[in-house]
């Protein structure tokens, strides 16, 4: 999937980084050394993606993500400092889809890159889900390892389903409690970390060593593994 | 006590005996006027009176009930009665008797009080002085001493108002009696070695009066002792603030070259490593390859956790380490953590001991991270491989405490005091000492603790613990 993607950040070093691994990797890129150069761009040439510096010289970047989203629903993957985690959080209010750490690992960006792509492309429906030995079946809502069921309460299903539909992405606190248990639970995240614990425990998944749920501390979780791209018909044969 | 334009004082000395005198005198009166008390029980009577006055007004008032005594006795008592006039010698000569006795009693009596109350008043100056100095040598913020100090000098005398000037604070300090009008302020100068360090500025208590010659002395006096504890003070800290100054700039040698040897040491790694890759040797292996290709990547995260602790550092340093606090969960930090050190923590055994019940804690979820980052960087570094970490989470009281367990070879006791300084280091070669020092800074700017203790069977473990509300 080739992506007509907008990188924004002024350093030049960075820029050229990004341009090289991207490019490499069949994507079209542009980019911008500031925020004005950067609204001008995306408003004249069509634009898949933005990945976008927080920390721009003149207007910065949590205006260019207002201003952007004023028309536009692009999605918007920015990078921002370990230290700047109150900046990372509005910029995820202001309509930011995800952001990446510097330093960060190409694939890190690749698979954010990945991720906000599936939430933005209408998603191919789906009956089932595999992540290795995990099978999660949407049709049933049944989950199996190995073949062999896993045993899940409803809620506990609702949140799997939920996390494993959008892999990769970052899953705040709030959404997830507002999707899983509904609006009026936003903050109870107490909830969240019991179930995301059980959830863990019936999927073998070491918290310390996670392939399934990664721990976002103080922002949410995310959903570790891609689906593999085949899933044959229905998924599994419940036993 | 109204205001006079001026003679208050002299007023006040001598109404107050006079009213004191009248009492007792008319009680007295009152008393020997039970029927059937004789002249002389009731002259005895007056002699109480005399006694009283003495004890309570002074030598004044001691006078002033003679006297009265004298008149009374001899107007109600001594016939004729109701005239001043004596009828019999021998009553006379009783009635001169008594005021000679009346006045001996009186004026011993007085002095003797007065006396007593010299004493009492030179015990409580001397014990001020000396507790006065104690204090200023005992490193109690200046202002706190000569505050307390003013306070007691404004209570002992008593004065309306008493200021210090000095050049240790920057504003003066000043205790004032509430509700009192201050009379002319008088300023006594503070003199150590020849020169002026300051003045206390005296306000009688009384409006428009001025000090009393013993007021001045008494605080002539303190002022003299004084002025020697402020010098010596002030060059106690000037010493201080040389030592301090020789500390900092010692710290910053410590800071730039082991900084500057933190950086260089893992970017002469990645140099050497991709000037080997970039050389277009075909003689690497995919496997040699590989490994170079990890040192880099390795190298530069260790730069990346060497560039947090700096931030950090220049924050604290600036007085700018606040804690952006939201409720998290802490397991999940820790979780976090391990996850994302994986690579360093590869050849140990890290093992996580998390309660369930862990309440939610107002942290700055980046700078705990760093903390914990930081504390299994150093297990990992001084303990030998594949030996266990631990990492465990509890709720103990009003906290959560972490503890992070190695089984390395400990801390000498002797070093202990020493780990949470800044750039002490166990090992010269390993690096900056930033870590602890930076952990205890965050730690505390959470309102938590943070202590090393011995590993049981051996070891290291760092506990901190975190306030939950």
């Amino acid at each position: 999937m080739k992506l007509r993607i907008l990188i924004v950040d002024d350093d030049a070093q960075i820029l050229r980084a990004l341009r090289t691994s991207l490019q490499g990797r069949g994507h079209e890129i542009r980019t911008a050394p500031n925020g004005e150069t950067a609204l001008e761009v995306a408003s004249e040439h069509p634009i898949d993606l933005v990945i976008l510096d927080l920390g721009l010289p003149g207007i910065d970047g949590q205006e260019v993500i207002e201003r952007l989203r004023s028309w536009s629903d692009v999605p918007i993957i920015v990078l921002s400092v370990r230290e700047a985690q109150e900046q990372k959080v509005a910029a995820l209010d202001a309509g930011a889809d995800d952001y990446v750490t510097k330093p960060f690992a190409i694939e890190e960006l690749l698979a954010r890159i990945r991720a906000v792509r599936r939430r933005a492309a209408s998603e191919v429906e789906r009956s089932a889900l595999r992540f290795g030995a995990l099978t999660v079946d949407l049709a049933r809502q049944a989950v199996a390892i190995d073949g062999e069921l896993v045993h899940l309460t409803p809620t506990e299903y609702r949140l799997l389903e939920t996390m494993a539909t959008q892999p990769g992405k970052l899953l705040t606190h709030a959404w997830l409690l507002q999707k899983v248990w509904g609006p009026g639970y936003a903050t109870e995240s107490h909830y969240l970390r019991v179930f995301i614990r059980q959830l863990r425990q019936k999927l073998g998944d070491e918290a310390a060593r996670p392939s399934f749920i990664i721990t976002e501390p103080g922002l949410g979780y995310r959903w570790k593994p891609e689906p593999d791209d085949e899933v044959g018909g229905g998924g599994f044969e419940p036993p | 006590m109204e205001p006079r334009s001026s003679g208050g004082g002299a007023g006040s000395r001598i109404a107050r005996p006079v009213a004191v005198a009248l009492a007792l005198a008319g009680a007295g009166t009152g008393l020997a006027a039970i029927p059937g008390i004789s002249t002389a029980g009731a002259a005895v009577i007056y002699v109480l009176v005399v006694t009283g006055a003495s004890a309570m007004g002074g030598l004044r008032a001691g006078l002033a009930a003679s006297a009265l005594s004298f008149l009374a006795l001899n107007f109600f008592f001594t016939p004729p009665l109701h005239r001043l006039t004596v009828a019999k010698p021998e009553d006379l000569v009783a009635l001169v008797v008594f005021l000679v006795v009346s006045v001996v009693v009186g004026t011993l009596l007085s002095s003797a009080v007065a006396q007593r109350a010299r004493a009492e008043r030179r015990e409580r100056e001397a014990f001020l002085l000396h507790r006065l100095g104690t204090r200023l040598l005992s490193g109690e913020p200046v202002a706190d001493v000569l505050e307390s100090f003013a306070e007691a000098v404004t209570e002992l005398l008593p004065l309306a108002r008493c200021e210090i000037r000095t050049e240790l604070t920057a504003e003066p300090i000043v205790s004032e009696r509430r509700g009192a009008e201050p009379g002319e302020p008088e300023s006594i100068p503070m003199v150590a070695m020849g020169r002026e360090v300051g003045q206390i500025v005296l306000s009688p208590a009384l409006p428009g009066t001025e000090i009393s010659e013993q007021e001045r002395n008494v605080v002539q006096a303190f002022a003299g002792q004084m002025g020697l504890a402020l010098e010596g003070v002030r060059q106690s800290s000037e010493a201080a603030g040389a030592r301090l100054e020789a500390e900092a700039s010692r710290l910053r040698a410590a800071l730039f070259s082991s900084v500057t040897h933190d950086l260089r040491t893992p970017l002469a790694s990645i140099t050497a490593a991709v000037t080997s890759l970039l050389d277009g040797d075909p003689g690497f292996s995919d496997e040699q390859r590989t490994e170079l290709l990890e040192t880099i990547r390795h190298e530069a995260e260790r730069m990346n956790r060497l560039v947090g602790n700096l931030v950090d550092l220049a924050r604290i340093r600036a007085g700018a380490l606040v804690p952006s606090k939201t409720p998290a969960a802490i397991d999940e930090i820790i979780e976090g953590v391990v996850a994302r050190l994986q690579p360093l923590l590869k050849d140990h055994e890290v093992m996580l001991r998390l309660r369930e019940d862990l309440p939610e804690v107002p942290v700055d979820v980046v700078q705990i991270d760093q903390v914990l980052t930081n504390l299994l960087e150093n297990a990992a570094r001084f303990s030998s491989p594949g030996s266990p970490i631990v990492v465990s989470a509890a709720r103990w009281q009003h906290t959560v405490e972490v503890q992070v367990a190695d089984r390395g070879e400990g801390i000498p006791p002797e070093e202990l005091a020493h780990v949470f300084e800044l750039f002490w280091s166990g090992d010269e070669s390993s690096g900056t000492g930033m870590g602890l020092a930076i952990g205890r800074a965050i730690v505390e700017a959470h309102g938590g603790k943070i202590w090393i203790q011995d590993t049981p069977g051996g070891g290291t473990t760092v506990v901190f613990q975190l306030p939950v509300t």
